[in-house]
């Protein structure tokens, strides 16, 4: 039997994210990318193969794969770019898991990439609202991905005895967690009453309900065990990646209450992780859940077995999710703080399992590490694609 | 500094402004549908079924996903009566509908086919509600002249 070599993060970097206007594709991708290759210790030229996430259609560089071979002076790697809409990071990091993991690879980079400011908000709000079934649900309807989401909202508070104010708790928590973190898109921190004043984009969610639009990058180097080891005492392995996919066309899904491909990538990685899918929190010191909009959040709780189905809402109200709480969740500022470059998001995310599992994280927002295991959930489109990625020490 | 070069409001970073601007208009094929869209045209909305396992679809599709059967659907007349599931108002509009006002998507589930209908909800329905009784109407829309089933008043 061949013994498969295990798979970890030996160093990792991120842009600041914001509407970086001071900022290129090129530049953004400089500041992620060769951050991770020096905190990783690799010379350029051993990085044998890269990939990188982006979806591209916000801004004027149409092959952002081969801008970064470039720009961080790669040039004896096999390169292609990955794209899963908003779970693309993530789909970048398993690319690069298995070629290791297969023997192709000894040291790989995945580099996570969106440049979207370049574009007007009217035109992004345009390209991202493109991404649903277009000939079904975009040419006529004009649905937008706050729209999408609000349909889950509308459904979920009225099965569940939701209101918007427990929407909002999701956002006060994650611009609370934001406000300590020096790469976040926002740095304020926001009340209840805040959230409900700030006006709707799509009813019942309003703009602090809303990731922003944003410009940003994250890489990580990835290696072998035995590579891995020559380099630092301290990889973080990935122990368990789970991913499905989702219908096309949202009114084809079972019910606006969950996220199917969520749940059935999370049982896949905590089955390759062997972690009990009964009480999975046990187990975690933590996640980073895919907060595109707050709903996405309460029903990340639920597809993640961290509450009973309708519970999550119990789960907000009793800040259990806070850093002390049942499961600290998004404590870098999740997608609605932090913000959500595209392409960068699930890269991003496996840059802060790292900092939460090497105990790097700012004061304030540092988990209590005891199991040495961080979870990362992250979800393409309207729930077309679904990563669940654990990370461990 | 060249003409290009502009300053952004905010930040008063300096800005290269593209100089070429792209307008993309897609010609997307529906002879396989064509049934759909002469039926609609006169008021009907047509889903399709599978001759071999009888799986419904809407929208119409001309396969079956669920058995595999390729070869000619049956093309039929959806009831349309059904209840709503969810909508939302959209009020951040994206740029081809900013000539719109504001407005509101729905999600139907027709009763006697099993089957989901996205559509816009009609103006007759001043306050829609999760579980009230709707049935999907074919209109020309006010806003753009474009013939379109809505969900509306059953």
């Amino acid at each position: 039997m061949i013994r498969m070599s295990r798979v970890g993060i030996i160093g990792y970097g991120i842009s600041k994210f914001g509407k970086r206007t001071d900022a290129s594709m090129y530049d953004l991708i400089w500041e992620a990318g060769s951050e991770a290759i020096k905190s990783s210790g690799v010379d350029k030229k051993d990085i044998d193969y890269m990939v990188v996430s982006n979806m591209g259609i916000f801004s004027s560089e149409e092959l952002a794969a081969v801008v970064a071979g470039e720009v961080l002076g790669i040039k004896n790697a096999g390169l292609h770019r990955v794209e899963a809409a908003c779970a693309s990071g993530s789909s970048a990091i398993a690319s690069a898991y298995d070629a290791i993991r297969s023997g192709r690879s000894k040291i790989a980079i995945a580099v996570g990439i969106e440049k979207m400011s370049e574009v007007e908000s009217e035109t992004a709000i345009e390209l991202i609202g493109r991404a649903g079934d277009f000939l079904w649900e975009y040419e006529f309807f004009g649905l937008t991905f706050p729209g999408y989401y609000a349909l889950y909202a509308t459904a979920y508070l009225n099965r569940y005895g939701g209101r918007e104010e427990d929407l909002a708790l999701v956002s006060v928590k994650n611009h609370h967690y934001a406000h300590l973190n020096p790469i976040a898109h926002f740095n304020n921190e926001i009340s209840v009453e805040d959230v409900m004043k700030s006006r709707y984009i799509a009813s019942p969610l309003k703009l602090y309900d809303s990731s922003p639009i944003t410009d940003g990058s994250a890489a990580v180097v990835l290696a072998s065990e035995d590579v891995a080891k020559q380099y630092t005492d301290t990889p973080v392995w990935i122990d368990g990646i789970g991913s499905n996919l989702g219908t096309a066309n949202l009114s084809k899904r079972s019910d606006f209450l969950h996220i199917e491909a969520a749940r059935e990538a999370a049982a896949k990685a905590y089955r390759m992780a062997k972690i009990d899918q009964d009480k999975p929190y046990k187990h975690l010191d933590g996640a980073d859940v895919h907060d595109c909009f707050s709903i996405a959040e309460l029903m990340a709780y639920e597809d993640l077995g961290f509450a009973e189905r309708g519970k999550a809402l119990d789960m907000i109200r009793n800040d259990e999710t806070y850093i002390g709480g049942k499961i600290p969740v998004n404590v870098d500022g999740g997608l609605i703080s932090k913000g959500h470059p595209i392409g960068a998001t699930g890269v991003s995310m496996a840059v802060e399992a790292s900092k939460q599992l090497l105990r790097k994280a700012e004061n304030g927002r540092q988990i209590d590490v005891r199991n040495g295991r961080f979870l990362a959930h992250n979800v393409g489109g309207t729930g077309h694609y679904a990563y669940v990625t654990i990370y461990s020490i | 500094m060249p003409e290009y070069i502009a300053k952004d409001e905010k930040s008063r970073n300096p800005l290269l402004v593209d100089m070429r601007s792209l307008n993309i208009r897609y010609r997307i094929p529906v002879s396989r549908i064509e049934k759909f869209y002469e039926s609609l045209d006169r008021g009907i909305i047509m889903g399709t079924k599978c001759p071999v396992c009888g799986s419904r679809f809407f929208p119409p599709q001309a396969w079956c996903s669920e058995c595999g059967f390729s070869g000619d659907m049956e093309f039929y007349p959806l009831d349309t009566h059904g209840h709503l599931l969810t909508f939302t108002r959209i009020f951040a509009k994206p740029k081809s509908f900013s000539g719109f006002g504001d407005y509101t998507v729905g999600i139907a589930h027709l009763d006697r086919e099993n089957i989901n209908v996205l559509a816009w909800i009609d103006d007759a329905i001043q306050k829609p509600e999760v579980g009230m009784e709707i049935s999907i109407k074919v209109e020309k829309r006010k806003e753009d002249n474009a013939t379109v089933y809505f969900i509306s008043k059953p």
